[in-house]
């Protein structure tokens, strides 16, 4: 059975800008006009591997444009999510297209990433259930599906986000059995200096 | 007492005429609106129907809102209440807005079993080129991706992930919709438009059902208000359109009704004085009217808003019988009623056959609508004109004739313009054909056909706006142009289908259309299927599976069958986007066709000369198709209007002689001569609407030249004012028509206005020496 995940993503990015609202310390917010940078290692645990598929590379989020998710290791490629849907890049070739009108739940990224930067966590709770602690080291918030009946949501079982600051890690449990886990470092924010590049990958993926 | 006898019989049978009609309408009556119902079915080519006919019909029960507001939750709360709303009206068949989960996993459980033989377009491309690197490459890019593009259970059964890739290459039906839960929304700068489509469960050309649609959607919108204070609703489909139309028509058949049935009641209350008159008239149009719709309601089982916007102008046509009558009061020689009656009858008898020739020649199209017309028009003339004859001498008590009527003698000044020997008289004769001849040349220099369907809709300007707006914020195909594929099986259609999509798709980057739609783009035909295993195994499960599962560290033996046989159309849900699949399948007995459907064809000419000469393709173009009829049914109404003149000649011929006929006929032939270039002049375009209102002119016209012909002496002036008054009555019906927002409805008065006035002005010239010695 074809998954449709692009769900996935959109939620775990939700994830990554809701987290440093969710903190009950100093949460980080992003003005309008900056960007968030940072590193990332993703380790997938797929049922019937050896070993957890490892790639690592730099994410960099736009607020109100999209996020690019930039694969470094193993091998060179990239994915652009926006409000239209996402875009990956093969070696800098366009390797494939999900517009949101054919994916359920892409389209709501746009939506979700605003609202989670305006430290409104509302659309959040219509399709989760938010459990929150935290401590002098940090803070941990779990998001558990709640039965809405879509589709997107059933694909994931439970989702928890931890970190001090911003969000240092994100682990994704999935009805599959399989299990992502993502970690983040080296944040930075920055102003308005998106590369050429950076800035034709963004042009591409509203195209 | 045999008059009495036949007066007390056709009173009593109107009067059950009547009774019946009240307990056919207490049952409801099905007032059909579609204006191409009017329309004969085109000839020869039953394929052709059959998919024009399927598509017309599926196209026509569709329906669409846009909920827009500025919070998107409020949209969809909104989306939700219109639904629901609908929903529990009972008029919707189905909805196709929802993002229905179970459709989806349908789609998913139809294709998965046969993946071994299916391949998106690009896959296939890139393994036909022996870069299957690329759809490796793909695999890898989703393995190791953000969030997970693929999971180990679709990884086992499909391990270079090309089921994924092959889904999202089937075609969307609205390409620029979001996915946003169970809805599809849209946005427009600010504010965010959720869809609300489906399917009608009533046919949308049925007055009835508009009323009750209409009413849910009117009754909605306070609680669409409610939820969404700033709530927009952008609507489209066929079922708004009707309404439009058809509460236009009856606004206009009613205003018009009115109009001129008062104007001709005031008229007939200021020339004749008294009550009398107008009670008999009104029971002499009302019995005509009455078996007419009974009529036409028992022979098609349901009558056409517009045959009945055309019968209702029937007031102005069938009160003329009673105008004669009635200017009898002012004959000398007509005593008491029943030698008024003697008097009239030659006139009535003749005036009422040449009509019915001309109704009858329509009877003789292959028109649906017009028959229906002229069964209403033959029967409600013939019933009022027997009433006249049968009933009026009868009830009618007016006094004898009293010299010195001010309107017969403004009547008998028509009569000397033509008859008048004084210098005076020849001049204005003469200036006035100069005149008309003049403004028939500046027509005639104008001269300008018309049969594009698209201008006699006449479809209102701000639905029409809606509409635009729905396909620019959708992303929804427009157009009623298709290919229409024929051959022996489905397959042989399939791979037709897959040959045309190289053509078109050169056709599409050239910008000829936007996109197009086949079943194949479903479904592949088998022997494609069977070429994409090839491909699969050998240039990359054979080749690559191994290195591939090594690289990432995959260990157990990935199930990945070769299907038994192959995916067929006929094996593919009934849901979602395959709905259309369904659709498109126009097969008829012994033969497999299908429709493959083009959207947005801004160049027709390169898309057929493309698909010309393909054996079993044809380019249908239904708008072009229905104008194309148009044009063809405009001359046969010329037909018809030279048909009419021949059966009248012989009966006129037979009373007159042959020169005085051609006397009689003169002034009508003039009419339908000059109106139409008149018509020109004053920017009319010549269309089938304008010949169907000659056809009328004529019938109508030589009449009065009858009644001028039938006359002689001291009765002259009381024909003429008999004619007068007939032809304002005409005017006060049909000179309504040519203020209609209609356009049909509007060519048609503008022609009926001027060319019955042209047939009564030079009616009396038909008179006196045509006069049978």
């Amino acid at each position: 059975m074809p998954r449709l995940p692009g769900v996935l993503a959109c939620t775990v990015l939700a994830m990554l800008c809701a987290s440093a609202n969710a903190a009950p310390a100093t949460p980080q917010t992003i003005a309008a006009g900056e960007i968030l940078r940072g590193h990332f290692v993703q380790a997938r645990q797929l049922e019937g591997f050896a070993k957890p598929l490892k790639s690592e590379g730099s994410f960099t989020l736009v607020p109100g444009r999209g996020l690019i998710w930039h694969n470094e290791k193993p091998f060179d490629s990239a994915a652009i999510i926006t409000a239209g849907g996402i875009l990956q890049l093969s070696r800098g070739q366009e390797a494939m297209r999900l517009p949101a009108a054919k994916l359920p739940g892409l389209a709501q990224l746009y939506t979700i990433l605003s609202a989670a930067l305006s430290g409104n966590t509302a659309p959040l709770q219509q399709a989760f259930v938010v459990t929150q602690s935290s401590n002098e080291s940090g803070w941990r918030v779990e998001l558990k599906p709640l039965d809405t009946g879509k589709q997107a949501m059933t694909q994931i079982k439970r989702l928890v986000l931890s970190g001090s600051h911003y969000v240092e890690s994100v682990e994704v449990e999935r009805s599959s059995g399989d299990t992502d886990r993502i970690t983040f470092s080296a944040h930075t924010i920055g102003k308005a200096d998106l590369s050429a590049d950076e800035l034709a990958e963004l042009k591409a993926a509203a195209k | 007492m045999m008059r009495r006898v036949g007066a007390i019989i056709w009173i009593l049978a109107i009067l059950a005429a009547a009774g019946y009609l009240g307990t056919r309408l207490a049952s409801g009556v099905t007032l059909e609106s579609n204006i191409l119902a009017l329309l004969p079915r085109q000839e020869g080519d039953a394929a052709v129907q059959r998919a024009s006919d399927r598509l017309a019909n599926a196209m026509a029960r569709r329906f669409a809102f846009l909920v827009g507001s500025h919070s998107p939750e409020q949209a969809i709360a909104a989306a939700h209440a219109l639904t629901a709303a609908l929903k529990q009206s009972g008029t919707i068949a189905s909805f196709d807005s929802t993002v229905d989960q179970n459709a989806q996993k349908k789609i998913a459980a139809a294709y998965f079993p046969y993946r071994a033989g299916l391949l998106s377009e690009a896959d296939r491309i890139a393994l036909k080129a022996g870069n299957s690197e690329a759809v490796k490459q793909r695999a890898m890019t989703s393995l190791y991706g953000i969030g997970g593009m693929a999971d180990s259970r679709l990884l086992a059964r499909d391990p270079f992930l090309l089921m994924p890739a092959y889904i999202l290459g089937l075609p969307a039906a609205q390409t620029k919709l979001a996915i946003d839960g169970d809805v599809l929304t849209a946005k427009d700068g600010a504010i965010t438009y959720v869809l609300v489509s489906g399917d009608l469960a009533g046919a949308p050309y049925a007055l009835d059902f508009q009323k009750a649609f209409h009413k849910v959607v009117a009754d909605a919108e306070p609680h669409l208000k409610a939820v969404a204070p700033d709530v927009t609703l952008i609507r489209t489909g066929a079922v708004f359109y009707a309404h439009d139309a058809a509460q236009e028509a009856l606004d206009e058949t009613s205003i018009i009704g009115i109009a001129s049935l008062a104007g001709t009641l005031i008229v007939i209350l200021i020339v004749f004085g008294g009550v009398r008159p107008i009670l008999l008239d009104i029971f002499a149009v009302g019995s005509g009217i009455l078996c007419a719709f009974l009529g036409t309601l028992t022979i098609f089982g349901q009558v056409h808003v517009l045959a009945l916007l055309f019968g209702v102008s029937l007031i102005g046509i069938s009160v003329d019988y009673s105008l004669q009558y009635f200017c009898e009061y002012f004959d000398p020689g007509a005593p008491d009623s029943f030698a008024r009656l003697r008097r009239v009858l030659p006139g009535l008898a003749i005036g009422l056959s040449t009509t019915l020739i001309g109704y009858c020649t329509l009877l003789l199209a292959p028109f649906p609508g017009l028959k229906q017309v002229a069964t209403f028009s033959v029967i409600g003339l013939s019933v009022s004109c027997f009433t006249v004859m049968l009933c009026y001498p009868l009830f009618d008590r007016h006094r004898p004739y009293v010299p010195g009527n001010r309107f017969v003698r403004i009547a008998a000044a028509h009569w000397s313009l033509w008859e008048a020997k004084s210098k005076f008289a020849i001049g204005l004769r003469t200036i006035l054909i100069l005149a008309l001849a003049a403004m028939a040349i500046g027509g005639l220099a104008k001269l300008q056909v018309d049969d594009d369907v698209h201008h006699f809709q006449s479809l209102s300007p701000d639905l029409k706006r809606q509409e635009g707006a729905f396909a620019r914020l959708t992303g929804t195909p427009t157009g009623t142009q298709f290919l229409l594929l024929r051959a022996a099986n489905t397959e042989a259609l399939l791979q037709q289908e897959e040959r045309l999509e190289a053509t078109l798709g050169g056709l599409k980057r050239k910008g000829a259309l936007a996109d197009f739609t086949a079943v194949a783009q479903f479904v592949p035909s088998a022997a494609r299927q069977m070429e994409n295993r090839a491909l699969i195994q050998d240039r990359l499960l054979r080749p690559h599976l191994e290195s591939y599962l090594a690289e990432i560290g995959y260990d157990g033996t990935p199930d990945y069958p070769t299907p038994a046989g192959v995916l067929t159309p006929a094996q593919l849900p009934n849901a979602g986007p395959f709905a259309l699949v369904k659709l498109l399948d126009v097969s008829g007995p012994g033969e497999a066709a299908h429709v493959l459907l083009l959207s947005d064809v801004r160049d027709d000419k390169a898309v057929r000369a493309a698909v010309a000469g393909i054996d079993g393709v044809r380019f249908v173009s239904l708008a072009d198709d229905w104008s194309a009829l148009f044009a063809e049914y405009r001359r046969y109404a010329i037909g018809l209007l030279a048909l009419s003149v021949a059966l009248m000649f012989p009966l006129l011929a037979f009373r007159y002689g042959a020169i005085r006929a051609m006397r009689v006929l003169a002034p009508s032939l003039l009419a339908v001569a000059v109106a139409p270039l008149l018509a020109l002049l004053a920017g009319v375009p010549f269309t089938f609407f304008n010949a169907m209102a000659l056809v009328l002119v004529l019938s109508v016209g030589v009449d009065y030249s009858v009644f001028c012909a039938e006359t002689g002496g001291e009765r002259k002036p009381v024909t003429t004012l008999a004619i007068a008054l007939a032809a304002l009555g005409t005017i006060l019906a049909f000179g309504m028509l040519a203020f209609s927002r209609v356009f049909a409805v509007h060519a048609f008065g503008v022609t009926m206005l001027i060319g019955i006035f042209i047939a009564w002005l030079f009616a009396p010239a038909a008179g006196d020496r045509a006069r049978r010695q």
